[in-house]
């Protein structure tokens, strides 16, 4: 089926169509949950919080992008929502004194490529977390992130430098990455067996 | 730290890796969107919810007794897919439902059941994409058969029980178990979903092991393998079909491919370790409602006022000043959701009633009667007792206390008025069998003149019931710290039904409770 054809279908809020559309893209929207949630039931709250939305508002997509792209945002604003609604985001560790953490090594999960860079973004504190996955991932700006965390854009931009810096260390150090001149690159799979 | 690379670079990595990860999400998700999108086809409602508890607690009695039955009963004849297909239908039923009541017996057979089929399936799938193994390979095979979930499946089938149809099926599983080691020898281990870890640790158990650790993991099964073959001995499986070279390479060529590795992962995630979903509906509540406690009296109706008896009784209790007293419940309970609005509480509590008798005391004992019912006849009859209180006069007032020092077992029902995540505002109801530990109690005399102390007509059970509502508030810490009026009445009287007169307690105070999750 067609993504106008599932678009006709689920502005007539027909239950097939809508199956269609939740399948074609559930598994990456709930990829891009699991790296705002704190585990894999908190994602598929907050995936299916953000499809309900998604088939209700399906009258504002203007086919101005791709409806990919449109269900993303959708997906993001309400995996922040979420975390601002149930105050995970501010009981997490104080994004001021979060870089006192220390990742050990053995901490980070031994996973293939994607995974292993998603779940070594998932160690991070939550804010740092959230900075990262919407300004480096998403594409947000740090003035949309102020306004969406309720932060100063300069908070945002601290942060994020903090956010990178701790990731590329829990890189490094799984050789999930490695340095190199001018490029990262990503380590071979048998170099990390 | 030498940090000399392209910025950029790091993060368009990251977006990369990103946009690759997929997750596949479980069936309750759909069903959940499904239900908001079209609510007047939705499962029942809060309202058939109480009628399935009753039933619901008779299935699962009559079940328990079942299990035991059932558990010799013959494989059905089904195909694997079609036994599957009943088991999803019966564990989303059971599970997915959020205004169902579960019994823990049928869950997790169904999930056994589900996991061993899971297997089958996926086993199946994987024959459909890889050709057969090695010759050369079948002893390994039969050793990497060390799975506990289908160790499970095929220690379900007695060999008495296994029809030429479930032979055939029986050496597909087998045959299928063994292919998808052999084609990820060195690769995913699948989880035994028995296990109750995270989904992050889940993850973590998910390795690219070395071949080192799959030997290990090959010889550590080798005692429930031997057992396996034994039992495909009595059964009389053929050997597994032997796979050409060629095909090997197939096999490990399919790996590399993008739909494999999400097969791979939908496999693992089925069948990796769940937290336990029923903590996320439990919670324990602890209380205490301090408050008053009074009683009503009445003539017991039991008794006939039998005039040639050769007294008339005074049916009526005058002239007597009784006033209430503190009382007080404390109390630990149990609480389940579930449905949306609806919890069942059960839990023990202890009861202290009491109410104040204004007399007076004598200086000498004196000879009174008390009123009983002949419990044959139906008849009154007067027995003769010495007391040291006047409820008319006497050399000085005294304040005399009947006492009830009670434990019940509360059990009831929670149903949420309104309210959102943070405060709610609940109705309950629960009748509570109680048992008296210890009781204080002044017997009214036949002719309202004297108290006579007497704890032999007080019963030894009795039952409760309480009213409650109140407010909760769910603090940061996660703690829900509960407030409200209740009111508890004791349905049969205080005494047994020799005594004349019904006491019926009832207390009416203010709880304060605070409730947590597991």
């Amino acid at each position: 089926m067609t993504e106008e054809l599932l678009l006709a279908g689920c502005l007539k809020n027909d239950a097939a169509s809508q199956e269609a559309l939740y399948k074609r893209f559930s598994p990456r929207m709930l990829g891009v949950c699991y790296r705002f949630a704190k585990n894999k039931e908190d994602a598929e709250d907050m995936l299916q919080e953000g499809f309900i939305k998604v088939f209700t508002q399906i009258h504002q997509y203007r086919s101005e992008g791709a409806l990919e792209g449109w269900i993303r945002r959708i997906m993001v604003h309400t995996c922040i929502n979420i975390l601002k609604k149930n105050k995970k985001f501010s009981d997490s560790v104080d994004i001021t004194y979060a870089h006192s953490v220390h990742v050990r090594e053995e901490m980070i999960p031994s996973i293939m490529q994607a995974k292993q860079v998603v779940e070594s973004i998932r160690l991070l504190p939550l804010g740092y977390r959230t900075v990262l996955n919407l300004y480096a991932i998403e594409g947000f700006s740090h003035r949309e992130i102020g306004e969406l965390l309720d932060i100063e854009e300069s908070t945002s931009r601290s942060q994020y430098t903090r956010a990178k810096a701790m990731l590329e260390d829990i890189l490094l150090k799984k050789k999930i990455i490695q340095k190199s001149k001018p490029k990262i690159a990503i380590a071979s799979a048998s170099a990390i067996l | 730290m030498d940090k000399n690379y392209y910025r950029d670079d790091f993060e368009e990595l990251l977006r990369e890796k990103a946009d690759e990860f997929k997750l596949q999400p479980t069936r309750r998700v759909w069903k959940s969107v499904y239900n908001n999108m079209h609510p007047s086809r939705r499962w029942p409602s809060n309202a058939i919810s109480l009628l399935l508890i009753a039933s619901l607690l008779f299935i699962g009695y009559f079940n328990s007794n079942q299990s035991n039955q059932d558990q010799n009963k013959p494989l059905s004849k089904l195909s694997p897919t079609a036994n599957q297909n009943a088991i999803v239908a019966d564990l989303t039923t059971t599970s997915n439902s959020s205004s169902s009541v579960n019994s823990l017996d049928n869950r997790s057979n169904a999930k056994n059941k589900l996991v061993a089929n899971n297997n089958t399936t996926d086993l199946q799938i994987a024959e459909n994409r890889t050709p057969n193994t090695t010759q050369s390979q079948k002893n390994n095979n039969k050793n990497n058969i060390g799975n506990n979930s289908i160790t499970k499946f095929v220690s379900t089938l007695t060999a008495k029980s296994i029809s030429n149809n479930e032979k055939a099926d029986t050496k597909k599983a087998i045959t299928n178990a063994s292919k998808l080691v052999s084609t990820n020898k060195g690769a995913i281990i699948p989880i035994n979903s028995n296990e109750a870890q995270s989904s992050t640790n889940a993850i973590e158990n998910v390795e690219i092991s070395s071949n080192s650790s799959v030997e290990s993991t090959i010889n550590s099964s080798a005692n429930s393998s031997t057992a396996i073959e034994n039992q495909l001995a009595a059964t009389e499986v053929q050997s597994i079909q032997s796979p050409t070279a060629a095909n090997l390479t197939t096999i490990n060529a399919s790996l590399t491919n993008n739909e494999d590795k999400a097969w791979i992962e939908n496999f693992v995630f089925y069948n990796k370790g769940k937290t336990k979903k029923w903590k996320e509906k439990m919670a324990y509540e602890l209380y205490v409602t301090p408050g008053i406690s009074y009683r009503t009296l009445n003539s017991n109706i039991k008794y006939n006022n039998n005039p040639s008896a050769g007294f008339v009784m005074n049916t009526e209790p005058t002239a007597i000043n009784q006033k209430p007293e503190f009382s007080a419940e404390m109390g630990a309970s149990m609480i389940y959701s579930f449905a949306k609005k609806l919890r069942l509480k059960f839990g023990g509590q202890f009861n202290y009633n009491s109410y104040a008798i204004n007399a007076y005391e004598t200086n000498h004992p004196v000879l009174t009667t008390l009123t009983l019912n002949d419990l044959n006849s139906g008849y009154p009859y007067l027995i003769s007792r010495n007391t040291l209180i006047s409820n008319i006069a006497g050399i000085g007032a005294a304040t005399f206390h009947n006492k009830s020092f009670q434990v019940s077992l509360p059990i009831g029902l929670e149903y949420k008025l309104a309210g959102n995540n943070k405060l709610q505002w609940y109705g309950a109801a629960t009748i509570q069998p109680t048992f008296i530990v210890a009781a204080k109690a002044y017997l009214l005399s036949s002719d309202r003149k004297n108290y006579v102390a007497d704890n032999s007509m007080v019963r030894n059970w009795s039952l409760n019931t309480g009213f409650e509502t109140f407010i909760s508030y769910q603090t940061k810490a996660g703690v829900s710290l509960q407030v409200g009026p209740q009111f508890r009445y004791q349905i049969p009287s205080t005494y047994g039904k020799k005594y004349s007169l019904d006491e019926k307690l009832f207390s009416a105070g203010m709880k304060i409770g605070m409730v947590r999750n597991f």
